[in-house]
């Protein structure tokens, strides 16, 4: 073997076990989407979506955590803590995804997505109604 | 639509198509077409910058009819955020980015030499793809449904977010290396074409520099950004829309490595032809992600689909099949040696190097793909940050190993006396590792990239001075570049291990201990009228100096959005950094009641029977710089008479009037909150006179609420009467209460609005020692009212201090990282002068 060959087989070596490495990283790092059931049931970080239950936005000042109740489509409610800042338009999102992780009374997230009204859908009907020039 | 500005957009897009039509049959031989071409392109050019204007021109002179307008900006955006709702949104973005493509490739043409036919024929389709978006989704659409002649009155306005300097300027900086990406493309495609593998690399590597400082400004300007303005305490999070800028720009720095390679060894084309496509078809494909809506459901960023997700499909693959498609059809014939230059050589480290970040660039990218991917066998999903922070980790330290060894090698091997050298940057590197471990660092990762890091800072630094004596700093670039990504390595590492957060709850006025500094809220700063409020922060180091801390927290009018934007303190070792949290903004105390009073006039409150003397000219009470403003009160109670002595003092948050004790009746006492000079007349607040709310009631019109076994008969409202200073809502409440054994007495409790804040006036119900009956709330179609009585036997609601929640965090050698990055730019900056001048100094090669 000549040491062209020995270079080639440990570039090659290297790069295979990056690959691994980096396949074993995404793997284990996947938020599934699921249902409150199996969020409540699995140990692991998953994402959730609901809708933000009224009212029950509020920041426990103890645990210095915002909090507050997701509900979805099937009614089925669950309680999310959130330890940093309430995004803006939170209280007019028309749906919040929660990621992290069940502690047995609440999903601690450790990431929250707020999707907002479009800008390109239904303003245009409500925002120009009253305004003329 | 608006017809000037789609008529421009469809001349550039004929003269796009009949430029493109000539310079093909330049291609075949018809050499007097090249004149036409390069005058449709001048033309196409010409076009776009019309329609661009005509955009801005809109924008400017608020033409709300245009959906784009309408959606990005109002009347109330001062001169400068106006300008960037241009590239607010996605139609104005793309049509900035086809204003620089437009731009850049006037000088493409010039200087194209040999290449030009090809590269402009095949630049030109890469603009077409631009352009024909901007045809599909066009910015001068009109508002649906908009009845003809009729305009809104206003927009919706800029997202608060983005109302920042650093983000005015973001998009077009970012665009322009966007833009320039497709230039190594086009050459590259151009030079498989015409079969002359090598000449390409001098006309793209200056582009292809342009590309690096570009969108690494670029990712600069967004990353401080977000540093600032965003809040959760970091520059970087591994956002899609961050990624689709970090990745192109990983790959044009493996293409700049590979061209120095190729002009250096001769060899390695095919490595740069592959390179110079794939940056293209990688800021293409970062397009597709950020703007097809594919990644809505995954992105702090709203994408919405535009209806152009298939376009953006067809685009991507028409460039790959062209960049790839080039590579594989003369693979054969690209001339290709084996080299033999040793382990240790500038050679072997370029291509680690590149392998390096296109690692990188292929971690990110499968990271940001994730939903696309997961798709393939189930629930799309999608990655932690944790992942790029995982993977990219190794990457880091390999870089950072790479270029602690690259200044001492040549292209062909060690440079004579490196072993010297190297041992003294190595002395100097274990030294600061061991340093950082006593300091309490750990962890044999975190040890080793630090080490590699700080080699790294040093070797690069001796070897970019001996270079700058050597050949003068326009021959340093590329080793400043090195310094610069080393220190940003160094600086990432430090001030993410050593970052410490802390959250705290600050009641107003009250000190918190946190991190080794005392905080104290004094309370929100509105320094105009219509001013963001800032929370005050007082933050102390125990024994040292003391600074205000202003972060922001408000509610955007129009949009109704949440803002909050942190406060940033920067020292040379580190920040101090305060995001804010939360705000409550607590419960007045409900016993308080409020009277104004002129010059003689006297009130009776509760036990109280106050009369305002005169102001208080005479006693020192001001600290300097402070408006100090005092009351002369008389206070006649059953204890006997006195005189107190109220201020009213300006503060940084405005103006307090601390409240004075009365003697003789413990619990009470009386703050002086606003004065009006002119008319000589003091508002005053007394607490601690009426006692708690013993009961509330809602009652109509006859009803009767009975309280310790007095009848209290609301009769009817009062709405005749005007209250002194009262202003336009001032109601009075009439109530009958009946006496045994007496007539009944009426009683008429007020309620009136002064500046815009509600004030009650109480009255005594007779019969009832000391008791008040207030009102609360009135509604006076329905005719009714509410009402509470407070009595001095219940305890008072003492209300609840307003509170402020942050996270204050210390971010030790943070500042490293934006130095880095400014070095890292400044050197590749340097490189593209010098890349760029040593090709226009170059003699014509022959044909």
């Amino acid at each position: 073997m000549n040491r062209r060959t020995v270079w080639t087989l440990a570039g090659a070596g290297l790069i295979v076990a990056f690959i691994a490495f980096g396949a074993g990283a995404f793997k284990s790092s996947l938020t599934p989407y699921v249902s409150f059931d199996v969020a409540r049931s699995s140990g692991n970080a998953v994402q959730v979506a609901g809708r933000l239950l009224p009212d029950s936005t509020h920041f426990d000042q103890e645990r210095g955590a915002l909090a507050f109740t997701l509900v979805n489509e099937a009614g089925d409610t669950l309680a999310v803590t959130y330890k940093g800042m309430k995004p803006g338009n939170f209280e007019e999102a028309t749906q919040i995804v929660a990621i992290g992780r069940f502690n047995g009374s609440a999903l601690e997230a450790e990431r929250l997505l707020v999707k907002c009204p479009s800008k390109y859908q239904g303003v245009e009907e409500k925002e120009y109604g009253s305004s003329s020039s | 639509m608006f017809i000037p500005g789609v008529v421009a957009l469809w001349v550039a897009a004929a003269a796009l198509v009949a430029s493109t039509v000539f310079y093909a049959r330049c291609v075949r031989g018809h050499d007097e077409a090249r004149v036409w071409a390069r005058q449709l392109y001048g033309l196409m050019v010409f076009a776009v910058a019309v329609a661009a204007a005509v955009l801005m021109y809109l924008i400017l002179s608020h033409d709300f009819r245009l959906h784009y307008v309408f959606s990005y900006s109002d009347r109330e955006l001062p001169l400068s955020y106006l300008i960037s709702t241009f590239w607010a949104g996605q139609e104005g973005s793309f049509l900035l980015w086809l204003l620089w493509g437009a731009l850049i490739g006037l000088p493409l043409a010039r200087f194209a030499r040999h290449y030009e036919d090809r590269a402009l024929l095949i630049y030109n389709l890469t603009l077409g793809g631009l352009l024909l978006l901007l045809l599909i989704s066009s910015p001068f659409r009109f508002l649906e449904g908009l009845p003809p002649g009729q305009m809104p009155f206003d927009g919706q306005g800029l997202n608060p977010l983005l109302q920042n300097p650093w983000m005015t300027i973001h998009p077009p900086v970012m665009f322009i290396g966007y833009a320039a990406t497709a230039v190594p493309f086009a050459l590259a495609v151009a030079a498989l074409w015409e079969r002359r593998y090598d000449e390409w690399i001098r006309v793209a590597l200056p582009w292809a520099l342009v590309s690096v400082v570009a969108l690494g400004a670029g990712i600069f300007l967004g990353g401080y950004w977000a540093y600032v303005t965003l809040g959760w305490g970091g520059y970087w999070g591994w956002d899609p829309v961050e990624n689709a800028s970090l990745v192109p720009w990983l790959t044009s720095v493996a293409l700049v490595h590979g061209m120095l390679l190729q002009k250096a060894r001769g060899r390695f084309r095919k490595l740069n032809f592959a390179l110079a496509s794939l940056s293209y078809v990688l800021v293409v494909y970062a397009t597709f992600l950020t703007r097809s809506g594919v990644l809505a459901d995954f992105s702090v960023h709203s994408f919405v689909d535009l209806g152009i997700t298939g376009w953006l499909v067809g685009i991507l693959a028409a460039a790959l099949l062209i960049g790839l498609g080039a590579l594989l059809w003369r693979w054969r014939e690209i001339p290709s040696q084996p080299g033999d230059e040793p382990f240790l050589s500038r050679t072997a480290f370029s291509i680690m190097a590149i392998a390096t970040l296109l690692g990188a660039a292929l971690v990110v990218s499968v990271g940001t793909s994730s939903p696309l991917i997961t798709r393939l066998w189930g629930e799309p999903a999608q990655v932690k940050p944790d992942f790029y922070n995982e993977v990219t980790l190794p990457v880091g330290i390999a870089l950072a190993l790479l270029l602690a060894v690259v200044p001492y090698l040549h292209w062909r091997g060690a440079a004579p006396g490196a072993r010297n050298r190297l041992a003294w940057a190595l002395l100097g590197a274990l030294a600061t590792t061991a340093v950082a471990a006593a300091l309490g660092a750990s962890g044999a990762l975190f040890l080793a990239f630090l080490f590699a890091s700080v080699l790294a800072v040093l070797a690069n630094t001796v070897k970019t001075w001996e270079k700058i004596r050597e050949a003068g700093i326009a021959k340093a670039g590329g080793h400043l570049a090195h310094v610069g990504l080393a220190l940003m390595l160094a600086g990432i590492i430090t001030s993410s291990a050593w970052d410490r957060t802390e959250k705290v709850t600050l009641p107003l006025g009250e000190t918190r201990q946190a991190l080794g500094y005392s905080l104290t809220f004094k309370g929100v700063e509105q320094q105009k009228p219509g001013a963001r409020p800032a929370m005050l922060v007082e933050v102390g180091r125990e024994g040292g100096s003391t600074f205000l801390s202003r972060p922001r927290m408000f509610r955007n009018a129009k949009s109704n959005q949440l803002v909050a934007n942190p406060d940033v303190h920067v020292h040379l070792t580190h920040d101090v950094y305060v995001a804010p949290v939360e705000y409550d903004p607590g419960r007045p105390s409900e016993h308080g009641t409020t009277v104004e009073l002129a010059k003689g006039e006297s009130a009776t409150v509760g036990p109280l029977r106050l009369t305002f003397r005169g102001f208080d000219r005479g006693g020192d009470h001001g600290e300097s710089g402070h408006i100090v403003v005092g009351a002369v009160l008389a206070v006649a109670t059953g204890a006997g008479e006195g005189e107190i002595r109220p201020i009213l003092r300006s503060t940084a948050t405005g103006f307090e009037g601390p409240p004075v004790a009365v003697d003789g009746v413990p619990g009470v006492t009386v703050a002086l909150t606003g004065v009006n000079a002119a008319a000589g007349r003091v508002r005053l607040q007394v607490n601690g006179a009426g006692g708690g709310v013993a009961t509330r009631a809602s009652l109509r019109a006859g009803e009767t609420l009975t309280y310790r076994g007095i009848p209290l008969t609301f009769v009817d409202l009062d709405l005749a009467g005007h209250h002194r200073e009262g202003g336009p809502l001032d109601i009075r409440a009439v109530f009958q209460v009946a006496r045994e054994g007496g007539e009944p007495i009426r009683i008429a409790p007020a309620i009136y609005d002064l500046g815009g804040q509600q004030r009650s006036e109480d009255v005594f119900v007779p019969g009832l020692d000391g008791v008040l009956l207030r009102l609360a709330r009135v509604d006076a179609e329905t005719r009714t009212v509410q009402v509470a009585v407070l009595d001095p036997a219940v305890p008072a609601d003492p209300g609840r201090a307003p509170q402020f929640s942050a996270d204050i965090s210390i971010k030790p050698l943070i500042a490293l990282v934006w130095t880095g990055l400014v070095v890292l730019l400044l050197g590749s900056l340097l490189a593209a002068v010098r890349r760029g001048r040593e090709f226009g100094g170059a003699p014509e090669p022959a044909p």
